[in-house]
């Protein structure tokens, strides 16, 4: 392990603190409307403490509380939901291609956002589109669960996978045919929320998935030993006294529900779950005890920087951050697997 | 150096405060549908166009920001250029980004997109009364009512038309019910003879079982419309009864983006041109 970089864990806490508060004050300072960082700053503390020390005209303020600062916590929470998931994936499957999506979650979601958005009426599309991918993504994945399981009950991971990558399939050809008998204004909404958005921070969605995420940063790190065990193999962890049946079994469908609420809250966006938790694994080791905070924080981090990216870059238009989060992950990918090539093709 | 100035700068606002009242309110207008831009336009309001979609950048001759796609609007982006008004159509979205504007201190206007002239006179007039151009809208509608007793609409034969979109190498998409082509179709006294809605892929097998009278050639592209390409790219589409009569006309489907806007009723009386002998 000479040739990995491992930083010291006080080290790591320290900087991803920073980078977090630093992605923060970028998101709620930067945007198409020119603020000084000042004034954001000003305006959010009034809102917060009643004061009135901002001198931003109403609608500048109304920029920073109820686009900014709603926006922000969004990213911060969908990013943390991404990216621990992914890493609970990548350690159940043990599997570093392991993402979310694999287990059926994503392709269900987008099913049930694509009946959603085509089948229903424009009027009642904004509120069900959510509610449908979210059920959709966990009928999959139980779907997908129960075709890997054995009369004897217990469940094949390659069969699940595979599973997942045939149901995967079959999604994506139904929403295919419904994007063929989509009209107009139904076909462009599918294809933007293919691509994600924080556009979507309402209240309810914010204490949604603020909720989702504490309790997932809960529930895992519960589960972090047996994850540590469940990398020496299946086997292994039983001789070492895990139910892994159990175990498998809870955190598919905690997974599910994790990344159901947040394709909900922010349509697709992609790479975070793939790339973050790799990102962790490579410079803090595969301990999941601290796997997992962390992933949650750079995921956060990294979603939060996106979005900055997202709003700023074709100002004053916004680009889907699912597009930016593909367009940084996927080199940045590529560079970290070449960075480890002479490590990986060892295993 | 400001304190210094201060006296000047307090009488200059004291002559400058008279103008401005007496000027009209000289309020900033952020235009998110290329049909409201024409209108808006029309009306003389060029001036007071802050920012606008990227469909209606082609028209406006001052550059100002691209707020992108109407569908897709950021909400800090409109607020951005501080306007007074919003106008967009009923398509404008998301729906976060509207309840956002509806909270600022502007006020957003939304029109239905118009599929007949007299839902745009309609719009024209709602625009013109809004802000208090409702002479200047009063006779654009006027000029609007003369252009369409130019246009062939109530023609005793309804002719079998058919509007086929050129996607480049993709081939050919026609356009069904309730889109802007088949308002087009109307307005010039025809009959769509697509029954499905929104666009399909064209089998052209289908098309020459109908053999429509008249075929509308679409095309995207901002370079001259060339029928003969498509015409030689598709060769069946001669066969036709449209094709033996030379009744294959090129359209610029940019003037049909936003519903029938004043683009879409020039465009519809050149077609009537070429086809009335």
């Amino acid at each position: 392990m000479a040739h990995t970089i491992r930083f010291p864990a006080w080290l790591a806490w320290s900087s991803m603190s920073v980078i977090l508060l630093a992605g923060l004050l970028l998101s709620l300072t930067s945007g198409p409307m020119k603020l000084t960082a000042s004034d954001s700053m000003l305006t959010l503390w009034d809102a917060i403490a009643g004061s009135s020390y901002s001198q931003l005209a109403e609608y500048q303020q109304l920029v920073i509380t109820d686009i900014r600062w709603p926006r922000t916590l969004l990213a911060l929470f969908v990013g943390a939901i991404l990216a621990i998931c992914g890493a609970v994936t990548q350690g159940l499957f043990r599997n570093p291609l392991a993402d979310p999506g694999i287990i059926g979650v994503s392709s269900g979601a987008g099913l049930g956002a694509a009946i959603a958005i085509v089948l229903l009426p424009a009027s009642l599309t904004l509120i069900f589109t959510p509610v449908a991918a979210f059920t959709g993504g966990l009928l999959t994945t139980i779907l997908v669960y129960r075709l890997a399981q054995s009369q004897q009950g217990s469940t094949s991971v390659l069969i699940l996978l595979l599973a997942g990558v045939a149901i995967g399939a079959f999604s994506g050809a139904v929403v295919g045919f419904l994007t063929f008998i989509a009209n107009d204004q139904a076909l462009r909404d599918l294809t933007l929320w293919g691509m994600g958005s924080l556009n979507g921070a309402t209240t309810s969605m914010l204490w949604l998935t603020a909720l989702t995420s504490l309790f997932l940063l809960f529930y895992y790190q519960r589960q972090a030993v047996a994850l540590n065990a469940l990398l020496l193999g299946e086997a292994e962890a039983e001789h070492l006294g895990i139910d892994t049946e159990k175990l498998k079994r809870r955190l598919i469908v905690v997974t599910a529900i994790g990344v159901g609420v947040a394709v909900s809250a922010s349509g697709i966006i992609g790479f975070i779950s793939l790339v973050v938790p790799h990102l962790i694994r490579m410079s803090l080791g595969p301990d999941h005890r601290l796997l997992l905070p962390f992933s949650a924080l750079t995921g956060a981090a990294l979603l939060l920087m996106a979005d900055v990216g997202a709003r700023v870059w074709m100002a004053p238009a916004e680009l889907p951050v699912g597009l930016v989060t593909a367009l940084i992950g996927a080199p940045f990918f590529v560079f970290l697997l070449l960075q480890q090539r002479q490590r990986l093709s060892t295993l | 150096m400001l304190l210094r100035r201060f006296p000047v700068l307090l009488i200059l606002l004291v002559f400058l405060l008279p103008l401005r009242a007496q000027a009209e309110p000289n309020q900033r207008i952020v235009s998110v549908d290329s049909n409201a831009t024409e209108v808006l336009m029309a009306l003389g309001l060029s001036e007071r166009i802050v920012a606008a979609d990227v469909t209606s950048q082609s028209l406006l001759s001052a550059e100002v920001p691209d707020l992108g796609y109407h569908r897709a609007l950021s909400a800090e982006g409109i607020l951005d250029s501080n306007p007074d008004w919003v106008v967009g159509s009923n398509h404008m979205g998301p729906a976060e980004t509207l309840n956002l504007l509806k909270k600022a201190p502007l006020k957003l206007v939304q029109l239905d997109s118009p599929h007949t002239l007299d839902e745009l006179q309609a719009n024209i007039a709602e625009l013109g009364r809004l802000l208090q151009r409702e002479q200047q809208a009063a006779s654009l509608v006027a000029d609007i009512e003369q252009r369409r007793m130019q246009l062939p609409s109530n023609m005793a034969q309804k002719q079998q038309m058919v509007f086929l979109l050129d996607l480049g190498d993709r081939g050919l998409s026609q356009a069904g019910k309730g889109t802007t082509a088949d308002a087009l179709i109307t307005l010039l006294g025809g009959e769509n003879v697509s029954q499905f809605g929104g666009y399909k892929s064209l089998s052209v097998e289908a098309l020459l079982a109908i053999n429509p009278d008249v075929i509308l050639l679409g095309q995207r592209a901002d370079g001259e419309l060339d029928v003969d390409v498509i015409q030689k790219r598709h060769p069946l589409l001669s066969k036709t009864r449209a094709g033996k009569n030379g009744h294959i006309v090129g359209v610029n489907a940019a003037k049909l983006i936003a519903g029938i806007s004043l683009g879409a009723l020039d465009e519809a009386l050149a077609i009537a041109d070429k086809l009335t002998p």
